[in-house]
C-alpha cells in the first residue's frame, strides 16, 4: 500500500474517526484505524469500539499501490496532526511490517497490527430510513440533546428520542426527568410507518461533530439494534438504546394559571448573572426564585456565602394569575434561556402552578419547546 | 482472526441479549398490564398514598417506580396529575 496526500486532508479524515476506535486495549484491533487505499474508491478509514463505527473517505489522494492495513488510532492521529502542512507519503514496509509516514525528508515508522481481525462495521439492511438537512438535524439535536441525563438508572433517559409519528413528523425529545426538550420537524418522506428509536448521548456529540449548517441531505437508516447516519462519504453507525421511551405527550402541561412574555436577553443576561452565585452546600443545587408582579419579573439568588442577586425586569407581560411566585434550578433555565438568546427577541414562560412544570417557547418559532420542573423549597408548600 | 471471529461472536451475542431482553420487558409489561390498568382508576385513598410515596422520595410514574427518586420528576408529576 503506498500513496500521497495533503497533510489537511489526511488529518481531516483521521480526526473524524479516530474517536470511534477503543480507547482500551484490551482488543487491539478495536482501538485502531483500519486504512484502506483503493483506486476506485480512494482512501478510506474506519474504525469502531463495537458501540460506535465512523467509517469516511476522500478522492482527494494519489493512490500508487492499493492496500489495507490497521493502526493504533490515538498514536496514528495524534502524530498526522502534529505534521507539517505538505504532502505526506503513506507506504507500508513488507520488510519491517511497519507504516512508513513521509514528510518531507523526515519519516515515521509506525508500528501495524493485523487488519484481518478488525471486525468491520455492523452494518445491515435497514429496516427504516428518513432524510433531512444536515442544518435541520443540527438545529434539532442542539436544541435537545442537552437536556438527556448523563447517568440514569434508566438507560433511556442518557439518549435521544426519535419518534417518527403517522403524519410523517418526526420529534425529537430529550429529557433527564426534571425537564424536557422537543422538537419538530415534518418530514419529506411520506407514508411513513410510525416507528421510533433511542441514540445515545454519545452518538449524538460524535455526529453533531459532522453536521453542518447546509441543506445537503442527511439519511438517518435504523436496524433492529443499530442507527446508520450517512451522507456523501461519511457513514456513522451506532447502537441503539433499548427499552421503551416513556409517554413524554403528557408532561408537557396544557392548562396554565399564568403566563409571561419576556425580554430573551435580558432574561438570558440576569440568568447569568445568577449563575455565579454558588449553590448552597446542603442543597447542593443553584436555585432561582421567580417573582412576577405588575409588570415587573423579580430574580432572586442567594447564597449565605456570597450573598444575593436581585434582579429587577421592568416591562414584561404578565397574564392570568398575579403575584406569582416559582423556584428553579439556576443552570437548567440558564441552558434553555441561552438557546433562546439568539433566537428571537421574546421568551415565553407559561405557568400552571408553584410546583407544576413550566413551559417556555418562542412566540415566533412553534418547532421547539421546553418543559422545567420547579423546585420545591420549604417555602413552596 | 481467531480474535476476529470472536468480536462478531461477541456482537452477536450482545444482538441475542438485546433481543431477549426486548422479549422480556414484552413479556413483564404483559404480565404487569392488569396492575397498571388498576391503577389508571385509583382514586382517593390510592391516590393519597402515591402522593406519599413521591414525596418521601420514590418515583411512582410508570417507568421508574418505586426507584430512589433524585429531585422532582416530570413524569412522576405527570402521572399523578393525570389520577
Amino acid at each position: 500500500m503506498k500513496f500521497i496526500i495533503e497533510k489537511g486532508q489526511l488529518s481531516t479524515l483521521t480526526t473524524l474517526v479516530h474517536r470511534a476506535a477503543s480507547n482500551k486495549a484490551t482488543i487491539p484491533a478495536l482501538s485502531g484505524i483500519l486504512i484502506e487505499a483503493s483506486r476506485e474508491k480512494g482512501l478510506t478509514m474506519t474504525a469502531t469500539d463495537m458501540e460506535i463505527g465512523i467509517k469516511t473517505s476522500t478522492e482527494q489522494v494519489d493512490i500508487i499501490e492499493e492496500g489495507t492495513v490497521l493502526v493504533n488510532a490515538q498514536y496514528f492521529s495524534d502524530f498526522i496532526k502534529l505534521l507539517p502542512d505538505s504532502p505526506v507519503t503513506i507506504s507500508l514496509n513488507h520488510e519491517t511490517s511497519k507504516l512508513d509516514i513521509t514528510y518531507g525528508r523526515s519519516t515515521g515508522h509506525i508500528n501495524i497490527y493485523d487488519n484481518q481481525e478488525h471486525p468491520g462495521l455492523p452494518v445491515k439492511e435497514a429496516l427504516e430510513k428518513i432524510t433531512l438537512p444536515q442544518k435541520v438535524l443540527r438545529e434539532g439535536l442542539k436544541k435537545t440533546a442537552f437536556a438527556a441525563a448523563h447517568n440514569h438508572f434508566r438507560q433511556v433517559f442518557t439518549g435521544v428520542l426519535f419518534d417518527i409519528l403517522e403524519d410523517g413528523m418526526l420529534k425529537i425529545v430529550a429529557s433527564d426527568t426534571h425537564r424536557l426538550t422537543q422538537y419538530t420537524y415534518m418530514l419529506e418522506e411520506k407514508g411513513l410507518e410510525p416507528f421510533n428509536f433511542i441514540i445515545p448521548i454519545r452518538t449524538i456529540n460524535e455526529i453533531l461533530r459532522v453536521l453542518d449548517d447546509s441543506e445537503e441531505k442527511i439519511s438517518i437508516c435504523t436496524t433492529e439494534n443499530h442507527v446508520v447516519f450517512q451522507k456523501p462519504r461519511f457513514l456513522l453507525v451506532s447502537r441503539l438504546i433499548e427499552g421503551q421511551y416513556p409517554s413524554y405527550d403528557n408532561v408537557i402541561p396544557g392548562t396554565f394559571k399564568t403566563e409571561v412574555d419576556i425580554d430573551a436577553y435580558k432574561f438570558t443576561t440576569a440568568l447569568e448573572r445568577a449563575r455565579i452565585v454558588p449553590a448552597d452546600e446542603r442543597i447542593k443545587i443553584p436555585q432561582i426564585q421567580i417573582y412576577l408582579e405588575g409588570q415587573e419579573a423579580v430574580f432572586k439568588t442567594y447564597s449565605e456565602m456570597m450573598g444575593e442577586i436581585i434582579e429587577v425586569i421592568e416591562g414584561v407581560d404578565i397574564k392570568g394569575e398575579s403575584p406569582f411566585k416559582i423556584v428553579f434550578n439556576t443552570n437548567y433555565l440558564l441552558e434553555i434561556a441561552r438557546i433562546y438568546a439568539g433566537e428571537g427577541e421574546k421568551v415565553n414562560i407559561k405557568f400552571s402552578g408553584s410546583l407544576s412544570p413550566a413551559l417556555i417557547t418562542n412566540p415566533e418559532r412553534d418547532n421547539y419547546l421546553y418543559v422545567i420542573v420547579p423546585l420545591r423549597t420549604s417555602t413552596s408548600n | 482472526m481467531i480474535i476476529r471471529e470472536l468480536i462478531l461472536e461477541v456482537g452477536e451475542l450482545k444482538e441475542r441479549i438485546a433481543n431477549l431482553e426486548k422479549s422480556m420487558a414484552l413479556y413483564e409489561e404483559e404480565t404487569r398490564l392488569p396492575a397498571v390498568t388498576e391503577n389508571l382508576f385509583l382514586q382517593g385513598e390510592s391516590y393519597e398514598k402515591l402522593g406519599r410515596l413521591y414525596k418521601e422520595g420514590y418515583h411512582v410514574c410508570p417507568a421508574s417506580f418505586g426507584q430512589v427518586r433524585q429531585g422532582e420528576c416530570l413524569f412522576c408529576i405527570a402521572f399523578m396529575e393525570k389520577e
